[in-house]
């Protein structure tokens, strides 16, 4: 039975493949390739995507890894009573006064580079793109 | 030139070596659009915003899949949207089921016409979705995986939707042609 309506379903499908390949395809209007072209002329340069830098597995892994430290960080502690290793952890960063650090020029000066370098970025992308239109 | 050359001068923004793939591709696309909109006009229309909007895109292109199937996703998803914006599913009188009557040629022709008025007004009783993957499975040669690729439909769904419009196609064939060997086949 089922071999007999496999035979009927080939029969079927070789009927009707040699039936579409008669009845061919619909012929697209000749004038098409032009009005496509003209259309195409206007139409920015193919954008071709930037490579990854990293594969998209890393970055979840790294995000996983780094989560996974986080938790073990906050949620252990060496003894019942003891310090926890995050306490550890902020005992040995060192002290430092906010008044001082937004107050000096170093820190001025990085905020002013990273300002200055962020527009030349910008203006060096507006550049590259103009140029790529043309 | 072959394909490959023509995608990599194109992608570099070369329209010449792009005009090349339209002259390859564009009775396919077409075909592909007008068996979904059932209208010249629209399906000339689709068939420009597919190479428009292949063309934009031809960088994210991976050679992954057949250039063929890449394209076949693009014009499916633009005449698909087309439709819906129409709102228009399944149409029942339209150019398709109208076809063109054959005048005073030879008897073969008149046959071959026949057929093929046949198989467009079974095409038109069929919703557009439908008449595009049996045209794909058929027409184009395409395998149930490339469907799967330009439709972006489940294996499944693509092999349901071929087995029944495969039936419906052989019921209305044999209404129209009353040819035994379709019969045969049909019942």
């Amino acid at each position: 039975m089922d071999a007999h309506r496999r035979l009927k379903e080939d029969e079927a499908d070789k009927a009707l493949r040699e039936l579409f390949v008669a009845a061919g395809r619909v012929e697209a209007p000749s004038s098409i390739d032009v009005r496509i072209l003209q259309r195409i002329a206007l139409a920015p340069k193919p954008i071709t995507p930037e490579p990854e830098l990293l594969p998209k597995w890393v970055w979840i892994a790294a995000a996983i890894a780094f989560c996974g430290l986080a938790a073990f960080l906050f949620a252990t502690s060496p003894a019942a009573t003891g310090p926890s290793y995050t306490d550890k952890l902020l005992q040995s960063v060192p002290e430092f006064s906010l008044e001082r650090v937004f107050t000096s020029p170093w820190l001025m000066m990085t905020v002013l580079t990273i300002g200055v370098l962020m527009a030349l970025d910008v203006f060096l992308a507006r550049g590259r793109a103009r140029f790529s239109l043309l | 030139m072959n394909e490959a050359q023509a995608i990599a001068l194109a992608t570099s923004g070369d329209h010449g070596a792009y005009a090349w793939l339209v002259g390859k591709y564009k009775h396919m696309v077409h075909t592909a659009c007008y068996r979904i909109l059932r209208h010249r006009e629209e399906a000339e229309e689709a068939t420009q915003d597919s190479f428009v909007k292949a063309y934009q895109n031809l960088g994210s292109y991976q050679g992954g899949s057949k250039f063929s199937t890449w394209l076949f996703s693009i014009a499916y998803r633009t005449a698909i949207s087309q439709l819906r914006k129409r709102r228009d599913g399944i149409s029942t009188i339209d150019e398709l089921s109208t076809g063109q009557e054959p005048s005073e040629a030879a008897s073969a022709t008149v046959e071959i016409n026949d057929r093929t008025v046949a198989l467009n007004k079974a095409l038109g009783r069929l919703p557009a979705e439908d008449a595009a993957i049996v045209s794909f499975f058929y027409l184009e040669e395409m395998s149930v995986e490339e469907i799967v690729t330009v439709t972006g439909l489940g294996a499944s769904n693509v092999k349901v939707k071929l087995h029944r419009s495969r039936k419906r196609l052989l019921e209305i064939l044999q209404d129209e042609l009353k040819e035994e060997a379709w019969t045969l086949i049909a019942d």
